[in-house]
């Protein structure tokens, strides 16, 4: 039975924005990347994490396909929303599946106002070996991934607004002209 | 370690000790992919680290003279001679790992066949080896290092765009202006 501070969130959650800072570090904790942007969550199935630092980058979910566009590289590929594995940070927060069926959920303690959950992918070959969800009253402020090269991306969310309206347009993807948009089997 | 020069070049670049971080696009006819980079380069090996976006896809190549040896993020490790190749069978993705390593720095791979032409800065501008040509697009202000390559190849086409290099302070000097 997952910890009362993550059913408090998920149950019942419909929408999702906030800003977002995120830093990745590598296995020995030096830095290697520092982004920032914004995040919209659209349950069942639908999200868009726009990045502006260090590059504008677009990764959405419409609810059937996955779009990952980079806007310097003016190249945008597109992938079947499924194949993207349950086991993702994005699909794990607009996924309506019952998270424990993808992840054995604990809580793992808290630190200062944060009450940290951790989630561990049951599926052995799932490309994060943990997720660590940090809630403060009532809302979700932080996302760790840890993947299994050791390198932690490190998510904070900022003016965070929970099943507030969100516009259906965010989750239409639409690239500027002269961009290639490509399949992405690979 | 580089699958297409044979012989050491007669110049060891002095200079073989760099880092670059950017971004990189595939595509193949109306196929495609892109992701981040990190390129560790040291004298005897390298660390090639692409990753899609949200840390999707994360894989690792580590070469050196004995080899090249290829991880993936669900731990799954394959082996080979050639980066081009491992990465080609381990992926489908064709990337020149070889040749890029003297391309990124605006360099031709020393010893093998080369047509090329610089601009009025003496900066390397296109350059056609090992089947591939290469555009240099942009550049960085200081050291004239590459800052956005276009390669085709056939149907193949790569983007990269470096967002930052960095050097070891010791193995900085004059050569990379070059």
């Amino acid at each position: 039975e997952p910890p009362a501070v993550f059913t408090a969130f998920f149950d019942g959650l419909r929408s999702f924005r906030a800003d977002f800072t995120q830093e990745v570090l590598d296995r020995h904790g030096d830095r290697v990347q520092e982004g920032s942007g914004e995040v919209f969550i659209q349950r069942p199935g639908r999200f868009r994490w726009n990045y502006a630092e260090p590059y504008t980058q677009v990764i959405l979910g419409d609810g059937r396909t996955l779009w990952t566009y980079d806007a310097d590289l003016e190249q945008a590929t597109r992938k079947p929303q499924e194949e993207v594995l349950m086991g993702t940070p994005a699909v794990l927060l607009s996924s309506v599946e019952d998270p424990a069926e993808v992840f054995q959920i604990a809580a793992v303690g808290g630190e200062g106002d944060i009450a940290w959950v951790e989630l561990m992918p049951r599926d052995a070959d799932s490309q994060f070996e943990a997720i660590h969800l940090g809630f403060a009253d009532g809302m979700l402020r932080r996302m760790i991934l840890h993947d299994s090269f050791g390198q932690r991306t490190d998510i904070r969310f900022t003016n965070a607004q929970r099943n507030v309206e969100l516009d259906p347009e965010l989750f239409r993807f639409d690239p500027p002209p002269g961009t290639d948009v490509l399949g992405g089997e690979h | 370690c580089s699958g297409l020069a044979t012989r050491e070049p007669a110049r060891v670049p002095a200079a073989d000790t760099w880092t670059l971080e950017g971004r990189i696009a595939l595509r193949l006819e109306d196929e495609g992919w892109h992701a981040s980079v990190v390129w560790q380069q040291r004298p005897g090996s390298y660390r090639l680290r692409l990753q899609g976006p949200l840390g999707q896809g994360a894989l690792e190549l580590s070469g050196s003279a004995a080899g090249v040896i290829l991880e993936r993020a669900d731990g799954r490790i394959s082996q080979a001679r050639d980066p081009d190749i491992l990465l080609y069978q381990e992926t489908g993705w064709q990337l020149p790992v070889s040749g890029l390593r003297y391309w990124v720095r605006g360099r031709p791979v020393p010893d093998i066949g080369t047509r090329s032409r610089r601009d009025d800065q003496g900066r390397l501008v296109e350059l056609h080896q090992a089947g591939w040509d290469i555009r240099y697009t942009d550049f960085f202000q200081t050291g004239a290092l590459p800052r956005r390559i276009e390669l085709v190849n056939g149907e193949v086409r790569v983007k990269l765009i470096i967002d930052q290099w960095q050097h070891l302070p010791a193995a900085d000097e004059a050569d990379d202006a070059s």
